[in-house]
């Protein structure tokens, strides 16, 4: 009887994240083929598909599941249900990062100052954010503790998302009309001109292999630092891994997409009230799902009002803020 | 076991503990008796290597803990906390579970071991029909009660608890200092108590902290009216086995 318990939650698992990698697939290909001309199936060459619908589809599928898995991370390490890489502000810090970046250098360089721009701007905006609410994650504290910084830390983060919008309002204007609306597009979460593909494929990769290796010590860092340090587990490493990991995916993320919010918020709260707590599934099925949503989202920002595109951050905010107001009411 | 040389810890303005020298062996349950603030939980934690000791030094079987990693530590030490900060909805089981991460290695998942470890635990503290509850419903008593279960599944040489019996009935008072006191067999228990009279009749050695000054040894070496009168600040009056308090 007993031994059976553990053998059956491996197998759930197993089956959950079979079924998940199914879905997740089969979301992909379905905003692969569909689009506002209607939906069809390529026959060879087919331009259309290979050449915009699936590369996008793919990207927005990576974006999704970079936010979503940061997201998880974050709530995870804050033992905060409202953390996400866009509430906090590390998406927003990332876009004026790569915006003040490129503004700088020449245009044949551009890619490469988005991804350089985006990673120094998310770690610059995380290492604000611990340093102002919760200097404890970072430092070597006197004394370890189970308290979280909770709404002084979405505060924060809000504060560092403003002060990024300012930034970015601020180079905006000093740049010239002609890039403007494919700068905004971008800052707004935009998959239209994503074109850099194997860089968040591969931070992606490597962080839910990280992930997975760590998920059990997680499981325990779920339950506070100082529970965490008092039954073995070294918390100091792995807390400042767990940041960066989720800032380097943020970034990744962002300097393909922009800005889009609230993926990370959304995905892994219904992940976790659908099939639990456990990081070893959870966070795996946080990044397929949150994948196959992005593609479902742009598909949606792609044929509501075609031929019109809108940014894929409308659809995902215009969800994302009655979740996050709904989550606020009912945090303590 | 347990050997502090010179111990002193601070609190923002004030040093609650100077020049502690204790030592503490397998067998002895000792309660940790003092007033409100007068800095029984700061001890627990420096004991358990979770806070930094303004001087002085804590050993466990005669090495630093500053030189122990917490994997060591969490064989040879364990801490039941004074309150708990449940974010997530979890099972009683995986709360206790994650006590026996010292024991475990490779993927983690939980073997038999783990299970009936986790399961005789819940029975002792009379929890095993909860075992599957989620942790953010129960009340202060029975979470009280989990992370109890939780430290007998770790089972440490050295069991620290910060206050055990608060948000107990006065059965399940009884109970805990009755389960402490078989543990004390086996392990060496350190609790910080409030019940004068619990630890007159369950613990072996007593440590009463005062401001600037402290003393410890046998229950009843420690325990005289006088004494508690001047660290409580009200009087005290020996009936027998039991202290009248008014």
């Amino acid at each position: 009887m007993q031994i059976f318990f553990s053998i059956s939650r491996m197998r759930s698992y197993f089956y959950t994240l079979s079924a998940l990698i199914l879905a997740a697939v089969g979301v992909t290909l379905l905003a692969a083929l569909c689009g506002g001309t209607g939906c069809f199936i390529p026959s060879g060459a087919n331009e259309i598909f290979w050449q915009l619908r699936l590369p996008r589809a793919l990207s927005a599928f990576a974006v999704g599941a970079s936010l979503s898995l940061a997201g998880a991370l974050m709530q995870l390490l804050l033992r905060n249900p409202l953390a996400d890489p866009y509430v906090l502000g590390v998406s927003g810090g990332a876009a004026a990062g790569a915006l003040g970046l490129t503004w700088f250098i020449p245009a044949s360089l551009m890619t490469y100052g988005l991804h350089v721009g985006s990673l120094a701007g998310a770690l610059l905006a995380t290492a604000l954010l611990f340093g102002l609410a919760s200097p404890e994650l970072i430092s070597r504290s006197q004394r370890l503790s189970d308290a979280h910084p909770g709404l002084r830390l979405i505060l924060t983060g809000v504060m560092i998302a403003a002060g990024s919008g300012a930034l970015i309002t601020l180079l905006l204007s000093l740049s010239d009309d002609t890039h403007l609306r494919g700068v905004l597009f971008w800052l707004m979460g935009d998959l239209d001109a994503s074109e850099l593909l194997w860089p968040v494929w591969l931070t992606l990769t490597l962080a839910v292999i990280w992930s997975l290796r760590n998920a059990s010590a997680l499981n325990v860092l779920a339950h506070g630092e100082l529970t965490a340090f008092l039954v073995g587990v070294p918390t100091r490493q792995l807390r400042i891994m767990t940041l960066l990991v989720a800032a380097i995916t943020t970034a990744a993320a962002v300097s393909v997409a922009g800005t889009i919010g609230f993926v990370g918020l959304v995905v892994p709260h219904a992940m976790r009230l659908l099939i639990g707590n456990d990081q070893r599934v959870l966070l795996p099925s946080s990044a397929l799902v949150g994948g196959a949503a992005l593609c479902l989202a742009d598909l949606m920002a792609r044929s509501i009002v075609a031929p019109v595109q809108l940014p894929v951050g409308v659809i995902t905010s215009l969800v994302g803020v009655p979740v996050f107001l709904f989550l606020l009411t009912r945090s303590r | 076991m347990l050997t502090t040389q010179q111990l002193c810890i601070s609190a923002v303005q004030r040093r609650l503990v100077t020049d502690l020298n204790w030592q503490v062996k397998p067998g002895e349950f000792w309660c940790v008796l003092g007033k409100n603030g007068a800095g029984k939980t700061s001890l627990l934690h420096t004991l358990a290597g979770a806070a930094t000791p303004a001087q002085g030094s804590v050993l466990l079987s005669e090495q630093n803990i500053v030189d122990l990693d917490a994997l060591t530590l969490s064989r040879r030490r364990g801490l039941m906390l004074q309150s708990h900060s449940d974010v997530f909805h979890e099972s009683v089981f995986n709360v206790v579970a994650i006590a026996r991460t010292p024991f475990r290695s490779g993927a983690q998942w939980d073997t038999t071991a783990d299970i009936a470890a986790v399961k005789h635990a819940l029975q002792g503290v009379n929890l095993e029909e909860k075992i599957n509850a989620d942790i953010t419903q129960l009340s202060g008593g029975e979470r009280q009660r989990v992370a109890l279960a939780a430290l007998i599944v770790q089972s440490p040489d050295l069991m620290l608890l910060d206050e055990p019996t608060a948000h107990q009935d006065v059965a399940y008072q009884l109970k805990t200092m009755h389960l402490l006191r078989d543990l004390s067999q086996q392990h060496a228990v350190i609790a910080s108590c409030h019940d004068i009279n619990q630890a007159t009749r369950f613990a072996t050695h007593v440590l009463l902290m005062d401001d600037q000054q402290h003393w410890l040894g046998p229950v009843d070496e420690v325990l005289e009216a006088e004494r508690l009168s001047q660290v409580f600040g009200c009087s005290f009056r020996r009936e027998g086995e039991s202290w009248l308090m008014y």
